[in-house]
């Protein structure tokens, strides 16, 4: 099964959430306490509420809308209406995670990460399918993670000031066509 | 006093009750009510600005008007230590006015055809909007790479910030999402960190943990 890349590792900071998309998933990705990054499903299993718009507190993650609290595992282990017992049977969707040159990879299965061709440089979304993007970068530079139906985030390497020219004008073409 | 006629919903009013409270001055709020009231084009509200348009303040006798306007004003005029309104990057202060300027035709057009009901068209709102995004997410990612955490390559967030965030913040209030902007992300979260930042309705930052970097 194919792997993605989803973030550059070092906008994964301490007490804080990035989101971000693999396909038709919605992300949210955190760096807990450990030191470690988790890529979840951007949904509460509560009530599917974005995960991404509670807090990272370090050790756990905390929904916004009924405070449930996960650990780095994805349990649930406090839920205030429970008076703050936890809920072990209940979890987020969890994916596997790995690191690699500078970038985070996930995968719905287990993540295998291939190789990079420098520095990650500028993440340049641009709104086409990723078939018809791949037509148009160097694979071996570049890699594409589908964002939505029919949108590329594209995680490239290089120079970045001359990386974003070739990119926002492939950009360009791809919307405009 | 000071007397800000202000509107609870309107990102520019914001900006303008932002920086009031970053310089702590003492103002008297006027509540305008905007939406379904109207209030903004009635005779009352016409004579302290004839455009119709909030926020507006009234200072020594004499009216502001413009929430951008109203930013340089108020730096000028009280900001002592001369941070809000740095003097050696004028250039560059009024360019990110100007676009968030264009922010209030895009991304709040959009905002108050989803929200308030407005008849535009509201497609090409949220497309200049993305674009513009585009524009200040390559901007902060190149000023982060270079070790700049805000719009002007200073260690303090100036006008500028203040001027672009709010709109950006409720861009998804229009139907635009933010998710693709990865250091737009970044940069609003360091603002909602900011001492004496307090959340309009429609912004949700909860209360983060302070040893943030």
């Amino acid at each position: 099964m194919t792997s993605y890349v989803v973030a550059l590792e070092k906008d994964v900071r301490d007490y804080s959430i990035v989101r971000s998309m693999m396909g038709d998933k919605p992300l949210v990705i955190w760096r807990g306490a450990s030191g470690a990054i988790n890529v979840w499903l951007d949904r509460c299993p509560h009530r599917s509420v974005r995960l991404s718009a509670g807090r990272n507190m370090g050790g756990y993650l905390e929904g916004v809308y009924h405070g449930w609290q996960f650990d780095e595992s994805g349990k649930v282990t406090l839920v205030p209406a429970l008076q703050g017992r936890p809920s072990h049977d209940i979890s987020a969707t969890v994916y596997s995670t790995a690191v690699a040159d500078g970038f985070v990879w996930a995968s719905v299965e287990e993540c295998l990460p291939t190789g990079s061709g420098g520095e990650p440089c500028y993440p340049v979304h641009i709104a086409a399918p990723v078939d018809q993007v791949r037509l148009h970068v160097d694979s071996s530079v570049d890699h594409l993670t589908p964002w939505g139906v029919d949108g590329t985030m594209v995680y490239p390497t290089g120079d970045p000031a001359q990386r974003r020219a070739e990119l926002s004008a492939i950009r360009r073409r791809l919307e405009e066509s | 006093m000071i007397q800000f006629h202000d509107y609870p919903l309107s990102g520019n009013c914001f900006k303008v009750r932002f920086l009031l409270e970053q310089l702590g001055l003492e103002y008297q709020s006027i509540l305008v009510d905007f939406y379904p009231g109207y209030e903004h084009k009635s005779p009352r509200f016409l004579n302290i600005n004839p455009l119709g348009q909030l926020p507006a303040i009234m200072d020594k006798g004499q009216a502001v008007r413009d929430a951008q306007a109203i930013l340089v004003y108020l730096a000028a005029a009280y900001d002592k230590s001369g941070k809000w309104f740095p003097r050696d990057h004028q250039g560059e202060v009024y360019q990110w006015l100007a676009f968030a300027d264009q922010l209030t035709g895009s991304i709040s057009a959009a905002r108050l055809h989803d929200a308030m009901f407005y008849r535009l068209d509201v497609s090409k709102a949220r497309t200049e909007g993305i674009k513009l995004l585009r524009i200040i997410d390559e901007h902060l990612w190149f000023a982060e790479k270079d070790g700049h955490d805000w719009l002007l390559p200073l260690p303090h967030p100036t006008i500028a910030d203040v001027a672009c965030l709010p709109y950006i913040a409720l861009a998804e209030e229009g139907g635009i999402d933010l998710a693709p902007f990865f250091s737009v992300s970044r940069w609003m979260e360091r603002f909602m960190r900011l001492e004496k930042f307090k959340p309009m309705p429609g912004m949700m930052p909860l209360q983060m943990p302070k040893e943030t970097p």
